[in-house]
Order: structure tokens, then C-alpha cells, then sequence
């Protein structure tokens, strides 16, 4: 009896603690898979709370409330929130969720608001495809990232080396790391390679810059590719373990890999710990070639679910956002880099050790149209399969992706689209390509 | 007897619970495994009825042989392993001994972490040269070259399900240690006045009264075994290169990486088959049990 | 009695042993709290932190007090909620004559409803809340895994039921004049103490360890039990393991506790003089 006694108080106390308070102020609901909020220390959560703490003190009627789903549930939350019918006012998707996301017609049409506002065409080239949808602009890119290679400066001055610009330097410098390192548990060069995007995200520099595509593995370009990863992995210059590893910082700050290829993201965490290090853009296929990245970054999305009378606070919002000093301000405390070319300088001025990355950024291509647009998920999740197992060693690198590509290829509904495909990917590719 | 029709509604609570919070995700997981389902139609509506054709890729996948033979290992690796543990330590506990009742809380430790936690640190246990085990094996001259716990295609499964043992711990151990309290001490008692060992006390009294309890960890055991997600997630996402999937991690990856809700809807329905059929398999051996 | 003793130790020994072995995870989550994180990092790696600082536990305990109290609040609710219902419908199963189609009609609903994993019930479920204007509320989650813990431990105490309960006991109730409610308050339940203490401990652990159900149906971060509020420290950029494990390690310690009360229930004829 008792029992039922207390339940029922705290089934009071419950429900009282479930009402939030009713504000005078216009509440704007925003969802990322960054935990937002005034203690936050995750560089690019704090980076949020920063930004919408300046606009709230400037806009006092305004209220940003985050909400938090963590990365993995964030796409199905999104999903089951449409279902219902009413999604948080803003939603900050990684972008090659935007093209699924604006299919399934989660964001609100900003094109006349774009059109009005005449800064569009300040934004690189990639992340304008990016953020396009069937002529519609769904979202903005306040900020973007990709990876290059981070080095230890102590070690290479120690074997007097100089960090490599192309992949025969990169073999060569690992060689030599690996004969100086050997019995010191260190590796020369550490990658992502867990069954997850991320690997797939890191494998695109080398298969973009040599002229691979994800929709064609079979062709040369993209063998050659793998075949690097391949024997840096069978030579031991790549732990077996990175076939577990993410994007953390931790093996390079562990001091388990002299050099490791990441992120910007990282760059706090790494300073942090106090190591010597330098950054070099990722080593190209051979002298001259250009560098393309793939383009990282979360969007800002306004919810086709949003009260009419919000839109106009929720754009001011972005538009503040996207000024390039604002921007400016966000990438370097949340550890990114600008999307669009008048922030460029801000960033690199405030920051020169983000200069690898700005540069590759303005380069960088959206994800999704190099592998099939609706059809990139698939292809990406192929494609990494395939790569693990030629880098576990069950399968050669040619074998590997002529089963990858004969998959992906039976993917698309008829020969026409995937032809269709295939080409897009060949433009994208030479729109950004060209030119050094 | 008086009222004896009231006395069903002592059944109703489990009937309510159920209808509330089954009837309706099952019927919603089963349409979708019979529906052409991609991520436009899951949000809009409209998705077209495809009939057993969901089925029909999954069990051609040439994925789905592995999957089934990894959640094979999974199952019979984990079940037996935590069960024999369990048992014993819940006969452990059963008597006295310094520290008893807080060993007793600490032996569920494995409940109480997290998952993403536990799962990263065992990520850690197992990683390849200077993770704690290969290191232990390694100084202890035990192996000669570090063994690719979790990176290799052939091994990882396995490595998942020593894991998993550990996470199933607590759960075994509870349930047959709430069902020794059952048993009353007068029977030990008498059977020791009559002589009886301590072994010949487990295997006559114990065991033969422990069978209900003991059939209801197995089967509750083996369902919680084959739902298990995260600790294979966390610890290998399934690869390397899919050769770790198990029908949850492999359902999970045809939804949220493939976007293919249809057919992760088909694999869950396979799932589900697979325990109805065991669940049948133990009834059966349970009724074998009675007539005894 | 020297025997007696002997074997005491002998079993503290083997306690002892398999205790520690099972806490290493524990051990190593502890100690990564009290690190930085390139010493995490740092392979092989440390057994004992080299500079063990509070720091990080310090960062994090009050941020954790808000999220605790509402793991606490939610695994409550589902530990009470379900201790009073499910020993009804397991004594119904267990000792009540009812006609053996029904029970098995029952039996193979409760079992029916262990067979969808938790992750697909999240969608559906999602909806239905949503329907009933539950969203944001913590009642949505409590009500959610309250039913379906309810059928699940009903199980369980109707096993218990069944072969720790003399159905003598009860026969000479009914022929006294009890009604069956009478019978179950006076006979039943007291008798089934140890199985509700471990019933209250697994319901109160299904709501302490959920994290799903929580993120996705709540969307007040003031409301965040502390399991999502340990996943801010967690990003697909990285993770801040300092962070995250002394959260973690904050998590863990309350259900110890709550296991120490409930073992004392669970075993409450242990410790009265006779020896098993």
C-alpha cells in the first residue's frame, strides 16, 4: 500500500517536472548531434552555444532551446519526427543527409529567401551543389571540414625528414619511420578504418585526387588507390588496429602513430595535449595533381514544420550565422573552416594552422552526387566492405573492388541511370579538378 | 469457489502491457517487411506492398548464411557460457562467507556500466599489440604474436561473444540465485543428516527443483542473447567487412546505412521466427522434463 | 567448526577472485576519469594513471546531479509500477485455477512480446506517445518500459511462484474462508519477497539503463536522464573519454546501492542462522 503511495507522489513530481515553463520570448527548438549548452566542451558544441549566445544578447526576445540526439539516432529521429508531423524549428543534419532528408520533405524552400539575400554565390562551388536539392535550396553550411595529414614536426626533425607531398614520398617517409621506429610500439602513419562512413570519408582523397570514382572501382584509377592503403597496411606502416579506429584524435596524441590523417576537429585536442606537431594537405597521387576532399560539416535547416511566423527569426538567425566574421569566429573556436571565399581570409588569419584545411575546402566535394545522390549510402557502405577486406588481407585490391563494383552497379535500376550517375560524378570531378 | 471469474482479472495487467506495447510495433515491423519501403515512402506514406519479396533477397543475400552462422556462435557461446558461471556463482553466494552481500551487488557490475562505455573499454582489452590481453598473452609467453582480436573476419564473432558472456553474467546469475531461495533449507538439512556430500546435495535436490528457474534463464537467456545490438555494434560494427554481423547489427545496417527499411523489416522478421522456433524447441524439451 | 571455517575463506577467496575479474572494465573506466587524454591514449596502456587528477570528475559531477535524479525518478517509477502489478498477474499464472487455455494464451503474449528487439519497438512506439500527447514528458518513457517490463517479470515471479510456494499453504487458506486476494496478500507475497526484490531490481534497471527510449522521446534536456547526458561527451568526431568515463563511473555507482537494498530483501533468509 505504501508503495502505491509513493509512486503516486513521484508520478506527481513527474508530471509537474514535464511542463516547461511558458516564455514570453519566441522559442526557436534546434537539433543537432552536438550536446549545446553553456558547459559544453566539445569545441564545435561550444562553438553552437558561442553563436547563439551572441544572438540571443543581441536579439533578447529570442530564445534558442537545443535539444540533443546523438549522431547514430539523429537521422531516424529526424525521420520519426516527420512522421508525426512536427519537427524542432532547426535542424542541423550532416550534409550528405540533406539530399534524403529534403526528399522526404523535412526542410522549408529557402530559395527566395537566398535569392533575396544575394550572398549565395560568396559560397564555394561544391557546397552550393551540396546544399541543392531538385533546384531548391534546403539548407546552409555554416562551417566545414575534411581531413589532411597531421605529422609529428619532433619526430621528423629527429630522422630528418620532411613531411610527403605525394604518394611516393608518403611510402618512402613510412618506410624509413618504420625501420626507425620499429620496437618503439610506434606506427608511421595511422587511418580510419572502421566499418563506418568515416573510412570511406578518408579513402576519397586518394581515390578523388587520382581520378577514381566510387560508381566505376573496377578501372585503374581506383585500384591504384586501394593499392596504396593496401600496402601501407600489409607493409605495417598501418596498425591492424585502425581497422577499429575512428576519427579520434586519440592514436596521435597516444603517441601510437607519427603521423595519422584527420581532421581540423582535432586540432584543439591535439594542442592540447602539447605535442609538436605540423598539418600538410594529404598527399597528392604525384607532383602537381590536385587535392580533392570530400566536404564534412553539419547544415543549418529551417523545418518545412515550422510556425510561419518563426521563419523570419529562424533566417535571421542563419543569416547572422553565415556573415564571414561570424563565421569566421565559429570555425576557428569549433574547429572548421569557412564555406564561402570572404571568410577564407578571416579564418587563416585568426588561425594560419587551419590553412591546409580552408584551402582543400574550397575544393571539396558533397558526397552524395559522387556516389549516385539517394543511392550514396549503399554505395559508400559497398565500397567500405570491400576496402576492409583487401586491407585485412582476404582480398586483393583488384579482386576487392571488382566485386565492389559489379554490387554497385547492380544497384541502380537500369544501366541508363547508373550511366547517368556515372557521369555526374566524371563532372563534379573536372568542375573542381581543373586547375591547380 | 466464490468469485472464481474475478480471478482472471489478476491476469489482466500482463494482457493490458502487452496488447500496449506489442500489439503495435509488431504489426508495424511486420507490414514493413512485406512493403517496398526507402526513406521517402517511411516518411510520406505510399510504400508498395511487395509480398514475401523482402524475404526472398534476405535469404538469398550471400551475407545472410554468415549472419545466421555468427548469431549461431553468438547464442550457444554466450548462453552455455553465462549459464555455467551464473550457476556457479549463485551457488557460491548461497552460503555464507565474509562480504557476501556486497559481493553479491558487485558481481552485477556488468549490468550497471553503461554499454558504450563497457563496449569501449572491451574495444581496448582487445586491441591488437598493446591492448591488456594480447599484452597479458604476450608476457606471459603464451602466444608468440599478437592475436587480431577484433581485426580479423574470422575472429572478431568470437571475440564479440566473450564480451557478451561477461555482459550476461549478472542476469544469470540473478535468476537462479532468487530461484535457490525457493528451495527450503529442511531438504539440505535432512539430506545432510542422512550424509548426503555437497555435490550429490546440487545434483539431487538442487538441480531437479532449479528446473523451472533453470529453463526459464535458458529461454529468457537465449531471446535476450539473439536481441543483443550494442555490444557487437560498439565493438566491430559488424565488420571487418560484414563477416561479424548478427541478425540485429545486419538489420540495423539495412536500415540506417542502406536505407532499405523493407528489407531490415524481413530480417527482424526472420529474427523473430528464429526465436519462436526455439521457444518452441525449449517447450518441447521442457514437456520432456515434466513426464520425468 | 574449523572446517566450517575453512571453507568460509575458501569461498571469500573465490568470491574475492572472480569479483575483481569481473570489475576490471570498471577498474579501467575509474582510472581513465582521473587521466588526460592523451594519456588515455597512450598504448600500452596505463594501468594506474600517472598524474591522477579529480579534475575531471570535478567538471562533471554537477552536471551529472540533474540527470541522476531523473534516471533515479524514472527507475522508481518502473520498479513501483511493476512490483505492484506483476506479482498479480504471476500469481494468477501460478497459483490460481484458471482454465490452462487462458494461461497459455497469456504465456504466449508475454512471450510473443520478448520477441522484437528494443530497437525496432522505437518507431512505433514513438508514434503512438505522440498520438497520446506524451512526447517530452517523462511518463512516456516510465509508461513504456513499464509495459513491457510487467509481462517479463511476471514470468518470473510465477516460476518462483510455482516452486517456492507450498500450494498447501494456500489450499488451507481457501478452506479457511480467504478469498483469493486475502490468500495473496497474506500468503503469497510475503512468501515471494526474495523474487519481488529481484523483480524490483531488474525493472529498476531496465529504466536506469535505457537510452534510447529516453533520447527519442524526450526533448526537454532538463528531463535527460543521466545515460544521454553521458552521450554529450561522445561525438562521431571523437570522444572525450576523460569525460565521459567519469560520467560513467557516476552512472554505475547508484545501482550498486540500489542492488545492496534489494540484495537484503533477495536473500533475507541467508543470513537467519541456517546455511544452505
Amino acid at each position: 500500500m505504501r508503495r502505491i503511495v509513493v509512486a503516486l507522489i513521484l508520478c506527481g513530481l513527474i508530471g509537474l517536472i514535464g511542463f516547461s515553463a511558458a516564455s514570453a520570448k519566441t522559442t526557436l527548438t534546434f537539433v543537432s548531434y552536438f550536446d549545446v549548452s553553456p558547459e559544453a566542451t566539445w569545441p564545435a558544441a561550444a562553438a553552437h552555444w558561442m553563436m547563439a549566445d551572441k544572438f540571443m544578447k543581441a536579439n533578447p526576445d529570442v530564445e534558442i532551446q537545443f535539444l540533443f540526439v546523438t549522431f547514430g539516432e539523429l537521422v531516424p529521429q529526424v525521420v520519426r519526427w516527420t512522421m508525426t508531423g512536427e519537427l524542432p524549428d532547426i535542424v542541423a543534419l550532416d550534409n550528405p543527409d540533406v539530399l534524403h532528408a529534403a526528399a522526404a520533405g523535412v526542410y522549408y524552400d529557402l530559395t527566395p529567401l537566398v535569392q533575396q539575400w544575394g550572398q549565395w554565390d560568396d559560397f564555394y562551388a561544391g557546397v552550393k551543389h551540396a546544399l541543392t536539392y531538385q533546384d531548391q535550396i534546403v539548407a546552409l553550411l555554416p562551417g566545414t571540414n575534411n581531413v589532411a595529414l597531421y605529422y609529428r614536426k619532433d619526430i621528423f626533425r629527429q630522422y630528418g625528414l620532411t613531411p610527403p607531398r605525394t604518394w611516393k614520398e608518403l611510402l618512402d617517409v613510412c618506410a624509413l619511420l618504420s625501420e626507425k621506429l620499429a620496437g618503439t610500439g610506434m606506427y608511421p602513419l595511422g587511418v580510419a578504418a572502421t566499418n563506418t562512413e568515416e573510412l570511406t570519408w578518408q579513402f576519397e582523397p586518394f581515390l578523388w585526387s587520382n581520378g577514381g570514382s566510387l560508381l566505376e572501382l573496377d578501372k585503374p584509377e581506383a585500384i591504384a588507390a586501394l593499392e596504396l592503403w593496401v600496402e601501407l597496411f600489409q607493409k605495417g606502416y598501418v596498425p591492424q588496429d585502425a581497422l577499429t579506429w575512428g576519427q579520434g584524435a586519440d592514436p596521435f596524441i597516444g603517441g601510437q602513430v607519427a603521423m595519422m590523417i584527420n581532421g581540423p576537429w582535432i586540432l584543439p585536442l591535439v594542442r592540447e595535449a602539447g605535442l609538436e606537431y605540423g598539418i600538410v594537405p594529404i598527399p597528392a597521387p604525384s607532383e602537381g595533381r590536385k587535392v580533392v576532399v570530400p566536404m564534412g560539416g553539419e547544415t543549418l535547416g529551417i523545418s518545412s514544420t515550422i510556425q510561419a511566423d518563426k521563419v523570419a527569426i529562424a533566417w535571421k538567425y542563419f543569416t547572422f550565422f553565415v556573415e564571414p566574421e561570424n563565421m569566421a569566429e565559429f570555425c576557428t573556436r569549433a574547429g572548421y573552416v569557412p564555406t564561402r571565399k570572404s571568410a577564407l581570409p578571416l579564418v587563416v588569419a585568426k588561425d594560419p594552422e587551419l590553412e591546409p584545411f580552408a584551402t582543400q575546402a574550397v575544393s571539396s566535394l558533397p558526397r552524395p552526387p559522387m556516389g549516385g545522390d539517394k543511392l550514396y549510402t549503399e554505395v559508400s557502405a559497398i565500397a567500405r566492405k570491400y576496402i576492409q577486406l583487401a586491407l585485412a588481407g582476404e582480398l586483393t585490391a583488384k579482386d576487392a573492388f571488382a566485386h565492389a563494383a559489379s554490387e554497385i552497379r547492380a544497384l541502380f535500376p537500369t544501366d541508363q541511370a547508373y550511366q547517368d550517375a556515372v557521369a555526374k560524378a566524371r563532372r563534379l570531378l573536372e568542375e573542381v579538378a581543373s586547375g591547380s | 469457489m466464490k468469485g472464481e471469474k474475478w480471478n482472471y482479472l489478476y491476469l489482466l495487467p500482463a494482457i493490458l502491457c502487452c496488447l500496449f506495447v506489442l500489439i503495435y510495433p509488431l504489426f508495424y515491423n511486420l507490414q514493413m517487411s512485406f512493403r517496398e519501403v526507402t526513406f521517402v515512402t517511411l516518411t510520406r506514406g505510399g510504400s508498395p506492398w511487395v509480398g514475401l519479396s523482402n524475404y526472398r533477397s534476405t535469404v538469398h543475400n550471400p551475407v545472410f548464411l554468415r549472419v545466421l552462422f555468427n548469431t549461431l556462435v553468438f547464442w550457444l557461446g554466450s548462453v552455455t557460457v553465462q549459464f555455467v558461471l551464473g550457476f556457479l556463482l549463485a551457488l557460491l553466494f548461497s552460503k555464507s562467507f565474509p562480504l557476501n552481500y556486497f559481493y553479491r551487488a558487485l558481481v552485477l557490475l556488468p549490468w550497471f556500466i553503461p554499454l558504450t562505455v563497457s563496449g569501449t573499454v572491451f574495444k581496448w582489452f582487445f586491441s591488437g599489440e598493446t591492448g591488456l590481453i594480447n599484452s597479458l598473452l604476450l608476457g606471459m609467453g603464451l602466444i608468440s604474436k599478437p592475436i587480431p582480436w577484433l581485426t580479423s573476419p574470422r575472429l572478431a564473432i568470437y571475440t564479440a561473444t566473450l564480451a557478451n558472456i561477461w555482459l550476461g553474467i549478472p542476469f544469470n546469475f540473478i535468476m537462479l540465485f532468487t530461484g535457490l531461495q525457493a528451495i527450503p533449507i529442511e531438504l539440505y538439512e535432512s539430506a545432510r543428516v542422512e550424509g548426503a556430500r555437497e555435490w550429490q546435495l546440487v545434483r539431487y535436490i538442487t538441480v531437479p527443483l532449479l528446473k523451472p528457474t533453470i529453463f526459464l534463464t535458458l529461454v529468457l537467456g537465449s531471446i535476450f542473447t539473439i536481441k543483443v545490438f550494442d555490444i557487437v555494434w560498439v565493438l566491430t560494427g559488424g565488420g571487418p567487412g560484414e563477416a561479424s554481423h548478427i541478425l540485429t547489427t545486419w538489420a540495423y545496417s539495412l536500415a540506417w546505412q542502406r536505407f532499405r527499411f523493407g528489407e531490415h523489416a524481413s530480417v527482424i522478421g526472420v529474427t523473430m521466427l528464429l526465436i519462436s522456433i526455439l521457444g518452441c524447441l525449449l517447450l518441447f524439451v521442457r514437456r520432456h522434463w515434466r513426464a520425468e | 567448526m574449523r572446517r566450517e571455517k575453512r571453507a568460509r575463506l575458501i569461498r571469500f577467496v573465490v568470491a574475492t577472485v572472480f569479483v575483481v575479474l569481473i570489475s576490471i572494465p570498471l577498474y579501467f573506466a575509474i582510472i581513465a576519469g582521473m587521466m588526460e587524454l592523451s594519456e588515455i591514449a597512450r598504448r600500452p596502456p596505463y594501468l594506474f594513471p600517472p598524474n591522477p587528477t579529480l579534475t575531471y570528475y570535478r567538471q562533471i559531477a554537477p552536471l551529472m546531479t540533474r540527470p541522476l535524479l531523473n534516471s533515479f525518478l524514472i527507475g522508481i517509477c518502473i520498479a513501483c509500477i511493476t512490483v505492484c502489478l506483476a506479482p498479480l498477474v504471476g500469481y494468477g499464472l501460478a497459483k490460481l485455477r484458471l482454465r490452462e487455455e487462458v494461461k497459455g494464451a497469456v504465456l504466449g503474449l508475454i512471450f510473443l512480446l520478448q520477441l522484437l528487439p528494443g530497437v525496432s519497438m522505437v518507431t512505433p512506439l514513438f508514434l503512438v506517445f505522440y498520438k497520446l500527447g506524451l512526447i517530452n514528458n517523462l511518463w512516456s518513457v516510465i509508461v513504456a518500459i513499464a509495459a513491457g517490463q510487467v509481462p517479463f517479470v511476471s514470468l518470473i515471479l510465477a516460476t518462483y511462484m510455482a516452486s517456492g510456494i507450498p500450494n498447501e499453504l494456500i489450499e488451507s487458506a481457501y478452506i479457511d474462508g480467504a478469498s483469493s486476494l486475502r490468500a495473496f496478500r497474506s500468503i503469497v507475497l510475503p512468501l515471494a519477497r526474495p523474487a519481488l526484490a529481484t523483480a524490483w531490481l531488474l525493472s529498476f534497471m531496465a529504466g536506469w539503463g535505457d537510452l534510447l527510449l529516453s533520447m527519442c522521446f524526450v526533448q526537454n534536456k532538463s528531463l535527460y536522464p543521466a545515460s544521454v547526458a553521458m552521450m554529450a561527451y561522445t561525438t562521431s568526431y571523437g570522444t572525450q573519454w576523460n569525460l565521459l568515463m567519469a560520467a560513467a563511473t557516476l552512472y554505475a555507482l547508484p545501482p550498486v546501492f540500489v542492488a545492496l537494498v534489494a540484495g537484503r530483501q533477495l536473500a533475507s533468509g541467508l543470513l537467519s542462522g541456517a546455511i544452505k
